[in-house]
Parts: C-alpha cells; structure tokens; sequence
C-alpha cells in the first residue's frame, strides 16, 4: 500500500481529537478526493500524511513504512518522495518559474543538464514554457498553481497531495488543474490525494472518495453523495 | 559559482535588514573586545616594566646624626672629626656586610653631590649648602640579583649590626601592590571579554531569530519540499560568517583608529609611560583573538539557533 492509516486519531494541544480512529488505505497508483465541511479536518489529515502533524494515536504507514516512528531527517528524506500543493500556492517570489520548480531537484543534488530535461517535459506537459522566466508575483493564480502542481511532480514523488488546490483559481482552470492530476497515476504511477469540497469537480473528475465527518473517515463513491 | 549555488538563492538573507544589523552588532562587540585586551595588554606592559624596575632596588637608610652635637659650637674640632671617622668606619662595615651577603649584586653610597641633586628641584643652588649643612640621612642603594632569595628583614639585621636606627625600604610594599593591582584589572578584563561574549551570543541568537521569522514563508517551502536542515543551517551560517567578516573589519579598523586617538591624545614626551605600554607586535597578534572568537561565536550561535528552532517545526 503507498498510504495506509490504522486508527489513526489527531488532535491539538488538548483540545478534543479532529480525527478520531481514523481507518483508509490507498494503493499506488490510486487517485482519491479528501471531502469533508470546513473544519471537517481535510488539513490536518493531509498534513499528517506529509509528515507536518504527529497523530495523538495509531499507525500511518507510508509504502509499506511506520512514519510514526521517524527521527525528524527520516522525515525530511520522506517528504522528498511526497508532492506537496497547496490552495495558496506557496511559491517563492524572487525565483522565477524555472527555478520555483526546480528546487526540489536542486535540493537532491541532481545535474543541472538532468534538471534542464525534466524541466523541459514539465514546462511543456503544464504548458508554462512562455512563463519560465517569469516571477510569481506577475502571474496570475492560475498560473501560479500550475507552476505549484510542476515543482510537486518535477521529481515524480510516489505520492502527490493537494490541499484545496482550486480555492484560488477560476472554474476553467479548476477544470485543467483537475485533469492534469487525473494524469499524474498513470505518467508517474503516483498516489494522488486531492482534499477538495468541490463536488461538482468531482462528479466531472470521479475517483472514490475519503469522506470526513465527525472526526471519522468513510471511504465512498461519487454515487453515494447527494 | 552558478547563482544556484549562492547561499541567497532560496533564502534571501543577504538582502535582510536585520543581516546589516548582524554585522553592526559583531562589529561592535569586536570592537569592545579589541579594546579591552589592547588596555589589558598595555596594563600588564606597564605593571611589568614597573614592577621590574622595583624588584631589584633596595635602599638602606642610616638616620642623620644628631643634629644638636653637629650644631653645638662647644664640640672641639677634634671630637667632630672623631665622630665623622667613626660613622664612616661604621659605614665602611656595613657596605663591606652588604657587599658579602649573598643576592646583593651591588652596594652603592649615596654621595652627597648625589643628594644634592636629588633635592635640587626643592633647594635649587642652595641644595648644596642645605646637604651640609642640614641632618640629612645617609643613603645606600643596592641592587639585588634577579634570583635572590634575600628579606628585607634579613638586610635590616645586617644593617642594624652597625646602625641600631637603621632602616630599609625594599619597594617590595609598592611592587606588590602593582600586581596585585594588576591581577585585578586582569581579572576584570577577562570579566568584560566573558560578558561581551555572552551579549554576543544572545545578540546573534536574537537576531537570527528575527531572520528566521522574516524567512518563515521560504523556510516553511524548503520543510514542505524536504530540504535537510543542514542546508538551512549552512545558509544561516554562511550568512553569519559575512556579517562576522564585515563587523571584524570595521569593529577591528575603529578600534586601532581609537587606540591611536587615546595614545595622541595622552601622549607625553617626558613620560614613557605609554612607550613602555605599547603593546609588542606579538602581543598584537592576541588581538585577533577576540575578533575570531566573536566571529566563531556568532557562526556557531547562528547554526545552533537555526537548528534548535528547525527542531522545534518538528511538533508532536
């Protein structure tokens, strides 16, 4: 399995568990959406699967690993496999876009003449390569999440996680940025977790769903929601 | 170097405030620091040629006869002449002793030609007349050797052997008061380098943090993204290694342009105090010492800040 919970509960401080026994596994390969209302605790589970929340109880095992259990550098070297999008984007405005998505392969050290040929692949699959030299701030958030969503896959992690990757976007671009993770299984054989509450997304993209309320999880289809 | 590989290139540091205010802050404490060894060093420059000068040097005194005898009109010429032959047998003895003990390098008779300049600046021409004439006391001035183990008690039961009013001033009261003196504003020193090292730490530690949070939204990019700490740390410490570099060179320039001020200054040609306290130009490779130990405590401040609150990200 590349994610597998086991009862996993979360909480803050000690304020009452967000998550409680949480129970879902995810094959590789697989693509699944994150539903839930506002404050459901899409956030938190999407942070504990990058390593970013320690869950107050139970095992969360990343390809066939106990993550629980992992000294911080063993979770930085995890976080390397992971892709990480989030809704505001976080892109860093002094790098232009080449460099915003080539840092994480800069930080793993690889040749710059590697780096140029992924970068050429990614530039073209999202369709950015007129924007290359430009900074963050000229683009508009559209564009910045598609350069988000290249600097998550440049290095083809196992897992892909995006935390309400349309919130800032426009309904056209919400549509593309969904179909270019539809993709992402079968280019890179990447899990990909989407934590959205945009059901009409959804229906146009359908994959099954983790549905949270009252701090559980029930995995379901598109055909069970309203 | 490709511009990849600058440590500016994902956290701007170089371009942060508070990287200008680092190196101000070093530069202060270096200099601080650097002026406080150049007045240690110069402190144990003074105290040494001083208290070298009073080591070896003792001075017997033998009072003046008695005034009355000397003045009294009735004494025969011949009773005078007696006494005088007696005191300088009794003085020959007593140099004769002085020269034959053991750690007394040299045995010299103060001549009244020399008393007379010494108390010329009160009597001017009349110093002559006012030796002669005035129940001055007789001087001997010996030097001791460097290694001896000779007392200023030991000489006065020699001197009193000949001279029962005798007396001996050893500048050894003065000679230890010079080190102790010393002692303590060494002490003092090493007092005001610790805190400046300290103050230094915490400044840094200060403001690496306000770095940090200025940083955040970068540094939280490079956690998401798997950056290893190292790579951080090493940005923060390169970082503080430039402000080191420019606060030791302004910190160091300023404080060898206010030493040389203070000697202008206070210089005086008839004293040497200051030629004597000039600091030898090995002494002045040890005023490198507290710039370099500035710059390595702000470099090892700086990694550790950065490093305990990357830690800290790591909640449970």
């Amino acid at each position: 399995m590349s994610v597998d919970f086991l009862n996993v509960s979360i909480r803050y401080g000690t304020d009452r568990e967000v998550l409680k026994g949480v129970t879902f596994a995810l094959a590789e390969g697989a693509i699944c959406y994150l539903t839930g209302d506002s404050g459901s605790g899409k956030t938190s589970l999407i942070r504990s699967m990058f390593l970013a929340k320690h869950p107050f109880s139970g095992v969360i095992r990343l390809f066939d690993e106990d993550v629980t259990q992992l000294s911080r550098a063993q979770k930085l070297e995890m976080r390397r496999e992971i892709g990480i999008v989030f809704q505001d984007f976080r892109l860093i405005d002094h790098l232009n876009v080449y460099d915003n998505i080539a840092l994480p392969l800069r930080l793993r050290n690889e040749s710059e003449k590697a780096i140029a040929q992924q970068m050429e692949q990614a530039l073209e699959l999202l369709r950015l390569t007129d924007q290359r030299y430009a900074f963050p701030p000229t683009l508009s958030g559209g564009q910045q999440q598609l350069v988000a969503i290249a600097r998550a896959v440049i290095h083809t992690p196992s897992l892909v996680l995006a935390d309400e990757p349309t919130g800032n976007v426009d309904i056209h671009m919400a549509e593309r940025i969904m179909q270019i993770f539809h993709r992402f299984p079968k280019l890179f054989k990447s899990t990909v977790v989407i934590a959205t509450h945009s059901y009409s997304l959804i229906r146009d993209h359908p994959a099954p769903i983790v549905q949270l309320a009252n701090g559980r999880a029930e995995v379901r289809q598109i055909s069970d929601l309203r | 170097m490709s511009k990849h590989h600058s440590v500016d290139y994902t956290i701007p540091l170089m371009r942060d405030r508070s990287s200008r205010l680092l190196g101000i802050v070093i530069g202060f404490m270096v200099y601080i620091a650097t002026l406080t060894s150049v007045a240690a060093i110069m402190l144990v420059n003074i105290s040494g040629a001083w208290s070298h000068s009073l080591a070896g040097r003792v001075t017997v005194i033998l009072p003046a006869p008695d005034a009355t005898f000397l003045s009294d009109s009735d004494a025969s010429s011949e009773a005078r002449a007696e006494a005088a032959r007696q005191r300088g047998q009794s003085l020959n003895e007593l140099v004769t002793m002085l020269e034959r003990t053991e750690g007394v390098a040299s045995v010299n008779v103060v001549t009244n030609s020399e008393l007379s300049e010494l108390v010329r600046p009160w009597f001017g021409e009349e110093s002559d007349a006012a030796i002669n004439n005035l129940p001055v006391p007789q001087l001997i001035s010996l030097r001791l050797e460097r290694t001896t183990t000779v007392t200023q008690e030991q000489l006065l039961a020699i001197a009193t052997v000949t001279h029962p009013d005798a007396r001996v001033n050893a500048h050894q009261l003065w000679r230890a008061r010079i080190v102790s003196l010393t002692g303590a504003l060494g002490w003092l020193s090493g007092s005001v380098l610790v805190i400046i090292a300290g103050v230094s730490a915490v400044l840094v530690s200060y403001a690496t943090r306000t770095t940090l949070g200025t940083q955040e939204r970068i540094i939280s990019v490079l956690d998401v993204l798997g950056a290893p700490d190292a790579y951080v740390v090493d940005r923060f410490r390169v970082w503080a290694q430039r402000a080191c570099i420019y606060g030791t060179v302004y910190g160091l320039g300023l404080a060898a342009l206010t030493a040389l001020i203070i000697m202008w200054r206070t210089g005086n040609p008839e004293v040497d105090i200051l030629t004597e306290a000039v600091p030898h130009w090995t002494q002045l490779v040890l005023l490198f010492l507290p710039a370099l130990a500035t710059a390595l405590i702000a470099q090892f401040t700086a990694s550790y800040t950065v490093r305990q609150l990357l830690l800290s990200r790591d909640e449970s």
